[in-house]
């Protein structure tokens, strides 16, 4: 039916599939990390990876140089560019200390929150309208956003983070944050036109259950059990039982809009959960709602092997009772798959490439880890340090193993041409958001303010009743917010973001992929928001440099040239020219315009590159 | 050949645009899969050796067309017109209405040398009906337009999915290095439901969207900077940048990620001329203009693209998506949704394609080019053969139908003249010879060259196709 698996070709010639002893389910084991191999290594992390890359007879990269460093820890941690002045200030001293120093400030900055969250919306799938024929607007979603960005921001505990997330509603009731959280579950599509007949609208409603089911065991589980709705999986231990048993501790779910009330005492509409008694739970057999099987109990997977399956409810159990037990049982301490998920994923995110490269799938169809000890050894860490995600962040970035230098080398590139052992950082080209947040901050005009309703950079138009959406490039103070807070309907494609890879919020991105194509560089070339921040930054480095020349004579532009491109060099690219690049930019401007040279160093490819 | 310097990275994403045909799309494949273990070892897409067609247009009916009224002829509703549903099974319909019948209300004739049946709602297709390959025995899982419609163009019953255009251009790579691989064209009034969701690249990676002609005399996005900037300068910003790109080059060797954005940059400038060149109709003759009806009122907007479309396909674009309607909904209707009044509504949306789409046909013949191409007409389902009315009432729309539907082929590969499939006396359920949505892209691709089992991308868990795990080649279809 809709998501079914096409692995008949594959298992033709693979083996089977994964059973209850797949790596990724078994219980996690203490790990001693391996006997430090040299004064290389800084942390734990190190003795893993410094270990494997001894063994295959290779050695780990030096660490990178301090500029590069400063802007690939501020990009990794804030998504922001780093000023010129905290790459000169750690330049003068790239000690340990300093390091830790500036790991710690970034980590606080509340600009964490907005860069992580949109790594965490594009597995949720956050999409701020319906999808199919009407896709109605959801204008008070941005709750759901927001309540993911302060508690990143608060560094609340993983756990706690996903349970309110399934059941947010029933822990905190009647609250925002609560009813803010669930937003996950109804992060999808929502079919509005559902016909006039009852199986109609049953087949509708069982595949939106399957996207819910999809995203809960993908997100936290690692596990693809929505894969199980028509036939039992094919390559994981999971029933079409299971498959329904699971859809019923969700079966309450339903789209709709909540008023609820803010701190200050104000009613405000949230687009959330709307429970609904769910009843008992059947089968559908090749999940066809004309065919309908037994009834079974809302429970939880047998692959989850160490948290018992049953959740021991009655058949009449409410929304929230179910869910609460759902997310108890994904998060129970003994739960070793949604560990490694979650520590595979923020190390995805630092390194470009998980210990596994299927964020969503620890399953046969997904990846193998490259370091299965250290993959335990995180997970177990994370849990004794109280789910606590900066500490994780905290302990991977200061590794050496983080630090290296993403240079080449004969013979990493001989043995381990993919870099799966880590002999070096891995450079990665920046996201969508990245490029258009850096832009906007480089030419001084990103407005900082947090939270709240999403700006607008399409138009809305409505064909009684479907709506669409049409990109436009507003020009204002509102509009030069930081990308997460763009207003994320589907159907609708930015040129300039799109060729970067930003994803459409109707599919899963555990892993954005990087493309790169003619349009690329038309948009980044030509785009009126390219071209006028361009001169944004010709206006900011004029008045940078002319006003500082405290010479008191009369300094005109023609005159400081030089230092008009050093300006602008060391803002966009965090580091001087040489001289040839000086050359090429002096003449640019000498012949023609500053914006011009803001132009191409927007365009040029170090730009878009953290080494 | 080393595998990709860049971690994360597929290397084809890198090196394939610009450079490939079938071959070379091939050879890449190959490249790919020793690298590929981060996409689920990923096998090169299985390639026909004698793909009977290179390039297809695909036209798109929006909101469901008349079968009973175009090319499934049913002279047995003559004698049940105005009476209640016959039928056994109660019927289950979107709108839930089931009026009295209602007759075909375009006479049908045989025409040309097959016989082909063809109704007077299409009289410049009739004059090509021995072109025509007709699928009369269609079925859809689902009789809601917007999963209808995504089914028809993704496979799948949801947002999110690739498109078949996205497939293909996955699977054969481009031909032309300045144009796009996959081009969606919409209908002049609004796009259809849903907008760039009907033609996403879904999971696949983004160089494999359409590119969206929508305004046809500006139709890539930033194609040329909006302000003036002197060609001078303009010449001199992109050396300074080529140069400064070279020389971070040179520090980071072998970085194809790098290299793969040095070239886009010198294809986009190609591009600059490709794209106006293409879209520009002047060395069209008149006799080229009269078979579209580029300059008659009602038809221009279609002919405008059914011209674009073939003259992009000549210049080695892979897939054109044209869409006849727009908005479901709204009113008057943008669309083929008939459910107030069929008549007048599939009166007036065959008015302004027959003539466009019908010259399309015979100028691709004429040129020798409806023999690689595929041409395909298909809608995401059909209307009822009863009326959209309550039971006692005759009325005037017709319902949408999943159970049996029309849709047409033309081109490379194909019996021509031909009709497949059949539904019951009533023209409502397909009884000989049913066709799935899996059966037509399998059967489309199968064309193409591809095998549509092998075709896949690992995405969440998966190694997903078109046809999802369905789908038959329609064997009978072919020549």
């Amino acid at each position: 039916m809709n998501s079914c698996a096409s692995l008949a070709v594959i298992f033709a010639i693979a083996a089977p599939s994964a059973d209850y002893d797949w790596w990724s389910l078994r219980p996690l084991e203490p790990v001693t990390p391996p006997q430090k191999q040299s004064a290389w290594a800084r942390n734990p992390i190190d003795q893993f990876i410094e270990t494997s890359l001894r063994s295959k007879g290779l050695a780990p990269s030096p660490r990178a140089d301090a500029r590069t460093l400063v802007r690939r820890l501020t990009v990794d941690i804030t998504g922001l560019p780093p000023t010129p002045k905290m790459v000169e200030r750690f330049a003068k001293s790239p000690s340990s200390n300093a390091w830790a120093q500036l790991v710690d400030r970034l980590l606080a900055s509340r600009h964490y929150g907005e860069r992580w969250a949109r790594h965490w919306l594009d597995v949720a799938r956050y999409g701020e309208s319906d999808g199919f024929e009407y896709n109605r607007p959801r204008e008070d979603f941005w709750h759901y956003r927001d309540w993911v960005i302060r508690s990143l921001n608060e560094d609340l505990p993983y756990d706690q983070f996903a349970q309110m997330q399934i059941a947010g509603d029933a822990i905190k009731p009647g609250t925002l944050e609560g009813h803010a959280a669930v937003g996950f579950l109804v992060c999808g599509t929502h079919n509005a036109v559902v016909g006039g007949e009852p199986l109609m609208k049953q087949g509708i409603r069982e595949d939106e259950l399957e996207g819910v089911v999809g995203a809960i065991s993908q997100t936290f589980l690692g596990l693809t059990a929505n894969c199980a709705r028509c036939h039992d999986h094919k390559t994981d231990p999971i029933t079409t039982d299971e498959y329904y048993r699971f859809s019923g501790t969700v079966a309450g779910v339903n789209h709709g809009s909540k008023e609820l009330s803010t701190e200050d005492g104000n009613v405000t509409p949230v687009y959330t959960v709307i429970s609904s008694y769910p009843g008992a739970v059947r089968i559908y057999h090749r999940g066809d709602v004309a065919s309908p099987g037994r009834e079974v109990k809302p429970s939880g997977l047998r692959a989850v092997r160490n948290v018992p399956r049953e959740f021991k409810l009655d058949a009449c159990a409410s929304d929230q009772e179910r869910r609460l037990k759902l997310a108890e049982w994904i998060t129970d301490p003994r739960n070793a798959i949604f560990l490694r998920v979650i520590v595979n994923r923020v190390w995805h995110y630092h390194f470009g490439v998980g210990l596994v490269e299927t964020p969503n799938d620890l399953g046969f169809q997904g990846g193998r880890p490259s370091h299965p000890e250290l993959l335990d050894w995180l997970a177990l860490w994370l849990r004794d340090k109280g789910y606590s995600l900066k500490r994780l962040h905290r302990l991977i970035v200061t590794s050496a193993t983080y630090q290296q230098s993403s240079q080449t080398n004969a013979a990493g590139t001989r043995v381990d041409t993919g870099n799966r052992l880590l002999w070096r950082q891995n450079p990665r080209r920046v996201e969508a958001e990245v490029l258009r947040d850096s832009v906007l901050d480089i030419a001084g005009q990103l407005n900082r303010k947090p939270f709240g309703p999403s700006y607008r950079d399409v138009e809305m138009t409505a064909v009684h009743p479907a709506n669409y959406y049409l990109p436009i490039d507003p020009i204002g103070e509102n509009f030069n917010r930081r990308t997460i807070y763009r207003w994320s309907v589907r159907g609708q494609r930015s040129a300039l973001l799109d060729s970067f890879d930003c994803p459409d919020p109707s599919s899963k991105a555990p892993r954005r992929s990087v493309t790169t194509t003619p349009s690329q560089a038309l948009s980044q070339w030509n785009h009126p928001f390219i071209l006028r921040m361009s001169e944004r930054l010709a206006q900011r480095v004029r008045s940078e440099v002319l006003d500082k020349s405290t010479t008191g004579s009369s300094s005109t532009e023609s005159d400081r040239i030089p230092q008009l491109v050093d300006r602008a060099w060391r803002l966009v690219l965090a580091r001087p020219p040489d001289t040839d690049e000086a050359t090429h930019s002096r003449r640019l401007v000498e012949d023609h315009d500053l914006s011009l040279l803001c132009r191409v160093l927007f365009n040029s490819n170090e730009f878009v590159l953290i080494d | 050949m080393n595998p990709s310097e860049t971690p994360g990275i597929d290397r084809r994403e890198l090196l394939s645009f610009g450079v490939s045909g079938l071959a070379a799309t091939a050879f890449l494949g190959m490249l790919g899969a020793e690298s590929a273990s981060a996409t689920g070892g990923k096998a090169p897409p299985a390639l026909h050796p004698t793909p009977r067609a290179k390039r297809a247009i695909h036209i798109c009916l929006v909101g469901g067309l008349s079968q009973v009224d175009s090319f499934d002829y049913k002279p047995a509703l003559e004698k049940w017109h105005g009476k209640p549903f016959p039928g056994q099974d109660k019927p289950t319909v979107f709108n839930g209405g089931v009026g009295k019948m209602r007759m075909n209300e375009w006479d049908f004739r045989r025409r040309g040398q097959s016989g082909l049946w063809v109704s007077e709602l299409f009289p410049h297709l009739a004059t090509v009906a021995d072109e025509l390959t007709v699928i009369r025995s269609m079925v859809a899982e689902t009789s809601s337009h917007m999963p209808a419609i995504f089914q028809q163009l993704t496979g799948f019953r949801s947002n999110g999915f690739p498109s078949l255009g996205s497939w293909l251009s996955y699977g054969l790579g481009n031909e032309s290095d300045s144009l796009p691989t996959f081009v969606a064209i919409p209908d002049a009034r609004s796009l259809p439901n849903g907008g760039a969701s009907n033609w996403s690249n879904g999971f696949l990676p983004a160089r494999h969207q359409a590119a969206l002609f929508r305004h046809i005399d500006q139709p890539v996005p930033h194609l040329f900077a909006e302000k003036t900037i002197p060609p001078k300068a303009e010449k001199r910003a992109l050396s300074a940048l080529a140069a400064i790109n070279q020389a971070h080059l040179e520090r980071r060797e072998g970085n194809d990620l790098l290299k793969a954005r040095i070239r886009a940059y010198e294809l986009a400038a190609r591009m600059q001329t490709s794209v106006p060149e293409a879209i520009q109709f002047d060395d069209e003759p008149q006799s080229v203009s009269d078979l579209y009806g580029l300059h008659d009122k009602e038809t221009t907007d279609c002919a405008r693209r059914c011209l674009l479309a073939r003259r992009l396909l000549e210049r080695g674009v892979r897939f054109v998506q044209i869409f006849s309607g727009g908005a479901l909904g709204g009113s008057p209707r943008h669309s083929w949704d008939g459910h107030e009044n069929n008549h007048e509504s599939h009166s007036r949306e065959a008015l302004l394609v027959d003539r466009p789409v019908a010259g399309l046909l015979k100028d691709l013949k004429q040129r020798g080019m409806l023999e690689d191409t595929l041409v395909l007409c298909t809608s995401e389902f059909g209307r009822t053969p009863f009326t959209q009315a309550p039971s006692n009432v005759l009325g005037l729309g017709r319902d949408h139908n999943a159970h049996g539907f029309t849709v047409w082929m033309a081109g490379g590969g194909l019996k021509k003249g031909f009709a497949y499939g059949e539904t019951e006396e009533l023209g409502w359920r397909s009884t000989v010879n049913p066709v799935t949505w899996p059966d037509f892209h399998a059967t489309v691709l199968h064309l193409l060259g591809i095998d549509h089992r092998a075709l896949t991308y690992y995405h969440n868990g998966i190694e997903r196709r078109l046809t999802n795990v369905h789908g038959d080649v329609v064997s009978d279809l072919l020549s």
